[in-house]
């Protein structure tokens, strides 16, 4: 008999459940798509959202105090899983209503937050202020005791990502951070990341000095076993000593 | 008259059908324990001191039980530091799920030690691009293993968890840092074959009625009107009790018998399958 998932037992004591509210407020279901499960290709937040306030013919400005006031509670409220996932996808989607409340909100969220939520705000407020690097963002390229290596990963990629569809001046700007950060930043995936981009996007980067360098620099193994990046690093020092002449 | 003023000798529980028996004989009181002699449904009803007509009864199951592997991943940063769970953390979350799976007899293993993934760009992975495309990526680093796959990540962002199971290269499960044991056990479900169910989708939603015996059929429990469920019970509150239940909340613990009603996630109301009749109780990846 063990092997029967047997043993049933039976209790007659009825279970109160809660009573459920009404109708759901507008607020209400915008909290439910955003701790809605999805579907593997099928729409994602961002649209329901966007569907929701089609559908109920909601403002930019009524769509955005309900964003703005589910960041706000987070602030105040110890995390848990559900709050993190709420308030994440929040902070993501908040980035299509921006303006300065939104932008302040998301600062704070930078300032008191850390882990995912904090790079949640980290892309969004960088999506709201058109990317530019001042203020708070500059902080967190230069503030390695407050913030780590992910929260920079991140302002990298949003950089690198706003370089396809910027302008000329632009890309100027987004090329002069990044080949700065390249030279500071002290994490090997964040070089690699940096590196491929570099690589391709500043003229004379790929076999500059400058690269040997750093290639030389990031080529020690942190923790004894070699990863892919160590890979990636030895393998572009050797195509570059190769084509450097030696001295 | 009040429930509690009925004494035990007086609730009567007795067989319809089915290979179960009554440990020790004993079929009175509020709690009884029955054990299966072989695999099959059963049905037992209560006499509550006459008092109600007609008796409610109860269906269940007797099942064997089934042992399914699971094969876990945990992506690190690039440098092998920073994983996004701990082996530890990873093992009480599967632990916790399969409490809610002794309802249907399903035990998840671990099998073998973690794989650990070094890619820091899979520590986040975005679910907001129309084809899940690093999704699907990550998902495709280890196949064929003769179980579930089960990924662990940072941030998955827009869902705490998600299961594509197609039969590709691409099938697996994965979870990140928020992810809690109904979230692990909710994907599961989707793995077995189960169904999101809903309170409300585009533009669709349940009607604010209490339960009815159409709308959970194997899972009524006879009686007029909520039947011998609580007489103020709504579909929507019993949706949100159910594991399958789309929405991330801390309540849902629950497997149907069947199919219960509620919409699903093109939008359609419809009886769904959330239970124990439509599980693949084997499932791989």
């Amino acid at each position: 008999m063990n092997n029967y998932a047997s043993i049933f037992t039976i209790i007659t004591t009825l279970c109160i459940f809660p009573e459920c509210a009404n109708a759901q407020p507008t607020e209400q279901r915008v909290r439910d798509i955003l701790l809605t499960s999805r579907e593997v290709g099928g729409a994602s937040f961002v649209k329901e959202i966007h569907s929701l306030q089609q559908q109920d013919n909601i403002s930019d400005e009524t769509m955005r105090g309900i964003l703005n006031g589910i960041i706000m509670d987070a602030l105040n409220k110890k995390e848990d899983p559900l709050l993190r996932e709420l308030t994440g996808n929040a902070i993501r989607v908040v980035s299509n209503y921006g303006n300065e409340s939104v932008r302040d909100l998301l600062g704070a969220v930078i300032e008191r937050k850390n882990g995912t939520l904090r790079r949640r705000a980290v892309e969004s407020y960088m999506r709201v202020t058109n990317h530019a690097v001042a203020g708070v963002v500059t902080n967190i390229l230069t503030d390695t005791s407050k913030y780590d290596d992910l929260d920079r990963r991140v302002v990298y990629e949003e950089l690198i990502n706003s370089y396809q569809i910027t302008n000329k001046k632009d890309k100027t700007t987004v090329i002069s951070v990044l080949d700065n950060a390249v030279d500071r930043d002290i994490d090997k995936s964040n070089f690699v990341l940096l590196d491929r981009f570099l690589k391709k996007a500043k003229n004379g980067y790929a076999d500059s000095p400058q690269r040997t360098c750093l290639l030389r620099k990031h080529t020690t193994h942190s923790i004894g076993s070699v990863t892919e990046i160590d890979k990636y690093v030895s393998s572009e020092l050797s195509i570059l000593l190769k084509k450097t002449p030696a001295n | 008259m009040a429930s509690s003023s009925i004494p035990n000798e007086n609730i009567i529980w007795s067989k319809v059908s089915g290979e179960v028996e009554f440990v020790g004989g004993n079929n009175m009181g509020r709690n009884v324990v029955v054990k299966g002699n072989s695999t099959g449904a059963f049905k037992l009803e209560v006499d509550v001191g006459g008092v109600l007509n007609p008796k409610p009864y109860i269906k269940g199951m007797v099942l064997e039980k089934k042992m399914v592997d699971v094969h876990v991943y945990i992506v690190r940063k690039d440098d092998g530091t920073s994983p996004a769970t701990t082996e530890t953390a990873f093992s009480t979350l599967l632990s916790e799920a399969n409490n809610f799976y002794a309802q249907v007899a399903i035990e998840f293993r671990q099998v073998g030690g973690v794989t650990y993934i070094d890619k820091t760009d899979w520590l986040d992975v975005e679910t907001t691009a129309d084809n899940w495309a690093e999704y699907k990526q990550l998902q495709s680093s280890h196949d064929g293993t003769g179980g579930l796959e089960i990924y662990c990540i940072d941030d998955l962002i827009g869902a705490n968890g998600a299961n594509y199971s197609p039969g590709t290269t691409e099938a697996g499960l994965t979870i990140d840092d928020d992810a809690n044991s109904r979230t692990l056990a909710h994907e599961l479900g989707h793995a077995c074959g189960l169904a999101d169910i809903y309170l409300s989708k585009d533009g669709t939603s349940l009607p604010d009625d209490l339960v009815k015996e159409t709308w959970l059929p194997d899972d009524w429990s006879g009686g007029s009107a909520t039947g011998y469920y609580s007489p103020d019970l709504k579909q929507k509150d019993l949706v949100q009790r159910l594991i399958m239940y789309g929405v991330g909340n801390s309540t849902k613990a629950d497997f149907a018998l069947g199919k219960v009603h509620g919409v699903d996630r093109n939008g359609a109301a419809t009886l769904i399958k959330v239970g124990l009749s439509d599980m693949n109780r084997q499932p791989q990846h």
